[in-house]
């Protein structure tokens, strides 16, 4: 490598007893070159070194070197979390001073305090953590184009966890407005996912052709070891078929937590999270003090402690949810117990990931099921690890609510030209194509605000300046805009707090509504009884009560991943056919038997459809295991079409195996019409005829219009808001719809519907799939194993092609 | 014109409509309550773009009543106008002035915090607390009925929905009257001010707007 500063790096890293991976080197040597790329690389293997020493070399290569002057950034390093930022802080500063190099590392985020960011104006830092967020709060500022006029290198981290997502294109947004300005290498770094190379795309989008061709992917060959073993009971027979009712294994539980030195366990709800947290200390008396519950509703001053903890092996386990799937590894972590389906592979071998941190050392994790049918899922997960087999992230397209977000931050820092600004968004993969139509749209909605009587119209937001420049000089609507940038749309928030005013957490507001004075709900491990709400907090007091509502927040439920779905009926292939190979299979061997003599147990080219009578009244189950989301468009899909044959009105219920229909009426399906029931054809026309889409477009309609300055959040808890500005998201939904249904924000709910939540891909894959099965239909004279799940613990919804009024009346007529 | 409910409160005639007003024959009286007129000028202004059609189509559907009813006093139990003054409200008097003949009436809202010189311009009297005509009265806040206060009550301000649940559920907010023992809270006049669930007590009585129609909402008695 040419230069000094690959011999001063090789030198330090030797003096601390460290030698680079050839990843590493690979990595140096494409940043000294000035290339961009991707990072491939597990965490725990130095992927930070990897880009950051790239950095330092390049500097150290130059021939005049800056003193410590005020020149601006050079290296912005972005982060999606915040916890990440401290340590990362830590490492780089600790390596710069003993190198000597006189740069700053600074942080910037939700969580920098007023003074420190003064401080970064005044003076900014040469390398700069931040997360997507706060860039863009850079970018609303007047003197961007000077703070990065020296940038050289823009790194994101975790690029794996931002490219599906909305933060994703605002961090490619921002690199366009780099780019726009001057040359910057762009690196990402990412975990292993199905679509790499199209991660990579997206990532380097904007850069210019001749870069794009020379950027490269570089992979480590380095491989965590990953051990898996599943927790079952001594009975299967005992066990119950469904519902959240792993508790019963939590003996087992505390037996793993003995054994190993720290333990994380990992649990999909928060709700969920908080019953295990006092099921574990009930049995486990000995733990009290050595267990903590951290879950993204807690104060984050009390997780930043138990984060702290973790470190200092203070903690014996923690009870967490997705709140710790990322950010910094704790060493002392050695043993991950997962309890019920983490939904996809990823999810699992990311949390497996979070044990056995240091190079060389094994990951170790244990699958709790929360009922019988969970074990099929250990036997696929296995499967799915040893074959590689890992979700793909797909990348967001035209999010115009995230773009008009962009646009009034550029607006109230320098002010844009449509012109130049169009150039730079179309050259992202989202914006890609974009039509000159709906960039119209665009501008029309934010500088005259959509359709109005321009004689009795005072709209206002963004003007536009004697030299066409785009501006909101309202002091107000600009601050209202600041609060307001980012694309991760909460619900409602509010405080929980203690009578002497200690903090314990936020609770959504929905939850807390339904509570009168003296309920007793579980937050944060302890039983609280809800006083009163003051001051826009709920005010509590410790509760001696046993019982209580766990609260149940909403966004916890993730839909199984396709790849999951596809291993899981490869699995139950197996079970059809007796074999002594896959343990979780043989302990299910009772379980699998009662199917068998049911019902059926479907192959990888069948779909199993049960059709049963209860006093409830008809059922048909399907078992596509496509996954919450596909179930719940294919289960409208067929309802629909059934009630076209014969007019009646389903109650649908629906999991990731399978899905119900419920009617008071006989079912017409038959071995005849039920290829039929599954066509392609005429998809989209039968769905937005059958499915509620209009409700479901309204719940998308929330983040949208929230991302797209429509509604304005403001903090959680906040007081203070504008006056006589206050209206939910449903209500203002309801009047686009009804007096301006073609807005562009309303047309992406709509799509956001078909594309990301119904996954209208995923659906009419299945769909083709059922169509080259063969469909078995039985007719059991009980509820089976496999439907009770469905049955007992799922999402229900109702479709209905009545007339409202009809549906009024027959609603009345069986209110409950 | 959609058919209206027909109700007899305090041996007066009134008629329910399912474009959320009440009329009283005898007195060729209109009451409506909550129309937020200017709501969506005033988030308009703060760049908050919602359509203006919903202040054109609130206000056509004001208007429309008005002439098919022939009536001659108009009363608006409170929140007339949303907010501070702006080019929306200017419409409305312009509007106002072509029915030179009727009378408004204003029982002042919380919201209600135009410079009196705007209720002078579009000639609306204003009425602070309540209003009594008969054995009727018509006030903004039902909390604020006075113990004192006679006869029964129409009241706004809550803007209240009913929530029927059934079977697998299925849950629908509408709009409605709420007519308890001694007073009714209407439903707010405005199409962009949606429906807050509200609490039945037992006696009381809700009819749903739903759309064109005017349902009454009988619920099971629960067994004590």
């Amino acid at each position: 490598m040419p230069g000094p500063g690959y011999a001063i790096i090789l030198e330090w890293l030797h003096s601390n007893g460290l030698a680079p991976f050839p990843y590493q080197e690979e990595t140096w040597n494409a940043i000294v070159n000035g290339r961009s790329g991707l990072v491939n690389a597990p965490t725990g293997c130095g992927k930070t070194y990897s880009v950051f020493l790239g950095a330092l070399i390049q500097f150290l290569n130059e021939e005049k070197k800056e003193k410590n002057k005020k020149n601006g950034v050079r290296l912005i390093w972005i982060a999606p979390l915040r916890s990440l930022a401290k340590d990362l802080a830590r490492a780089m500063q600790e390596a710069l001073n003993e190198l000597k190099i006189p740069w700053r590392v600074g942080i910037r985020n939700g969580d920098t305090t007023t003074s420190e960011r003064q401080k970064q104006q005044r003076n900014m830092p040469q390398v700069l953590i931040i997360t997507p967020e706060s860039l863009h709060l850079l970018l609303a500022q007047k003197n961007y184009p000077e703070v990065f006029k020296n940038l050289k290198v823009t790194v994101i981290d975790e690029w794996h966890e931002l490219v599906g997502s909305k933060r994703g294109v605002q961090a490619t947004l921002a690199l366009s407005r780099f780019l726009g300005m001057h040359p910057v290498q762009i690196w990402g770094i990412s975990a292993t996912i199905g679509n790499l190379q199209e991660a990579k795309e997206v990532l380097l989008h904007s850069l210019p052709e001749k870069e794009k061709q020379v950027a490269k992917i570089i992979t480590t060959t380095l491989q965590k070891k990953i051990e898996v073993h599943s927790v079952y009971p001594d009975e299967i027979e005992k066990y119950p078929w469904a519902g959240h009712l792993g508790i019963k294994l939590a003996q087992k539980v505390v037996d793993i937590i003995d054994e190993n030195n720290t333990t994380l366990i990992f649990i999909n709800t928060r709700g969920m999270s908080e019953t295990w947290y006092q099921v574990i200390l009930q049995i486990a008396p000995h733990l009290a003090g050595a267990l903590a519950l951290h879950h993204g509703s807690i104060d984050r001053k009390l997780r930043e402690w138990i984060e702290e903890s973790l470190h200092t092996k203070k903690l014996k386990a923690v009870v967490c949810t997705a709140s710790l799937d990322l950010g910094v590894d704790f060493r002392p972590v050695d043993t991950i117990i997962q309890v019920g389906s983490p939904k996809g592979v990823a999810r699992f071998l990311q949390r497996a990931g979070r044990s056995g941190h240091a190079p060389g050392e094994i990951s170790k994790i244990y699958f709790v099921p929360t009922h019988s049918l969970e074990l099929i899922e250990v036997a696929a997960l296995k499967k799915a690890i040893e074959i590689n087999l890992i979700e793909s992230r797909t990348p967001r397209v035209l999010c115009f609510d995230v773009l008009i977000q962009y646009l009034c931050t550029l607006a109230i820092g320098e002010g844009f030209l449509p012109e130049n600004i169009f150039k730079e968004i179309k050259s992202t993969y989202c914006f890609e194509s974009i039509t000159d139509i709906e960039w119209q749209q665009v501008l029309a909605q934010i500088t005259n605000g959509g359709v109005a009587l321009r004689e009795y119209d005072e709209f206002k937001k963004i003007e536009i300046d004697d030299n066409g420049i785009y501006r909101i000089k309202n002091r107000q609507a600009a601050m209202r805009h600041r609060m307001n940038i980012g694309t991760i749309v909460s619900d409602s928030m509010i405080k929980v707090k203690l009578a002497n005013g200690k903090f314990l957490g936020v609770v959504e507001e929905w939850f807390i509504s339904r509570l009168s004075p003296g309920d007793v709900f579980t937050f944060a491990g302890r039983n609280l009884e809800f006083v009163k709400i003051k001051d826009m907090a709920v005010q509590v007091k410790p509760s001696s009560s046993k019982k209580s509502i766990v609260p149940s927040w909403n966004g916890g439920r993730m839909p199984l991943s396709a790849n999951l779905g596809l291993l899981l009926r490869e699995t139950l292939n197996k079970a059809s056919i007796p074999s002594d190979s896959e343990t979780e299979l043989n302990i299910l061997a009772p379980l699998l038997n009662l199917q068998k003599e049911l019902s059926h147990i479907p192959t990888a080219g069948e779909l199993l459809i049960e059709y049963i009578r209860t006093k409830d009244g008809y059922h048909l189950f399907v078992y596509p295991f496509e996954g919450r989301l596909v179930h719940e468009a294919m289960a409208s899909l067929l309802a629909s079409r059934i009630s076209k044959i014969k007019s009646m009105t389903f109650s649908l219920a629906m999991n990731d195996y399978s899905f119900e229909l419920l009617s008071d009426q006989p079912i017409p399906i038959n071995e005849k019409n039920i290829y039929g029931l599954f066509s392609e054809d005429n998809l989209i026309t039968d769905i937005q005829g059958s499915v509620n889409a209009n409700e479901m477009a309204m719940r998308k309609f929330r983040e949208v219009a929230t991302i797209g300055g429509l509604v304005f959040q403001g903090f959680p808890g906040e007081q203070k808001k504008a006056r006589h500005l206050q209206a939910s998201t449903s209500l203002i939904y309801k009047v686009f719809e009804e007096y301006e249904p073609d807005n562009i924000l309303i047309r992406q709910a709509y799509q956001e519907v078909f594309f990301e939540q119904m996954e209208e891909e995923r659906l009419r894959a299945a769909l083709q799939r059922i169509q080259h099965s063969k469909i078995i239909i039985t007719t059991p004279d009980r509820l089976t194993p496999f439907c009770f799940p469905v049955k007992v613990d799922s999402m229900r919804e109702t479709i209905s092609s009545e007339q409202l009024e009809d549906r009024i009346q027959r609603m009345i007529a069986q209110q409950t | 014109m959609n058919k209206p409910f027909y109700i007899e409160i305090c041996k007066q005639e009134l008629w329910l409509l399912p474009e959320k007003a009440v009329y009283w024959p005898a007195q060729k009286m209109l009451i409506i309550s909550d129309p937020h007129l200017g709501k969506a000028g005033h988030f308009r202004k703060s760049g908050i773009a919602i359509p203006q059609s919903v202040f054109l189509s609130d206000l056509q559907k004001l208007f429309t009543l008005i002439q098919n009813m022939q009536c001659e006093t108009l009363l608006v139990s409170g929140d007339f106008f949303h907010s501070v003054e702006n080019k929306e409200l200017e419409l409305f008097t312009k509007w106002r002035n072509d029915f030179p003949f009727l009378k408004i009436k204003l029982i002042m809202g919380n919201h209600d915090i135009l410079p009196k010189k705007s209720y002078v311009k579009a000639s609306i009297e204003c009425i602070q607390n309540s209003y009594q005509k008969e054995e009727l009265f018509f006030i903004h806040d039902c909390e604020k009925i006075s113990k004192e206060s006679t006869g029964y009550g129409f009241c706004g301000h809550i803007h209240p929905g009913v929530r029927i649940s059934s079977k697998a559920k299925q849950t629908l907010v509408l709009p409605c009257f709420h007519f308890t023992k001694k007073y009714c809270i209407m439903p707010a006049f405005s199409a962009f001010a949606g429906a807050v669930p509200v609490k039945k007590n037992d006696g009381d009585r809700i009819i749903a707007v739903a759309k064109n129609t005017l349902i009454e909402i009988i619920s099971k008695q629960t067994s004590r």
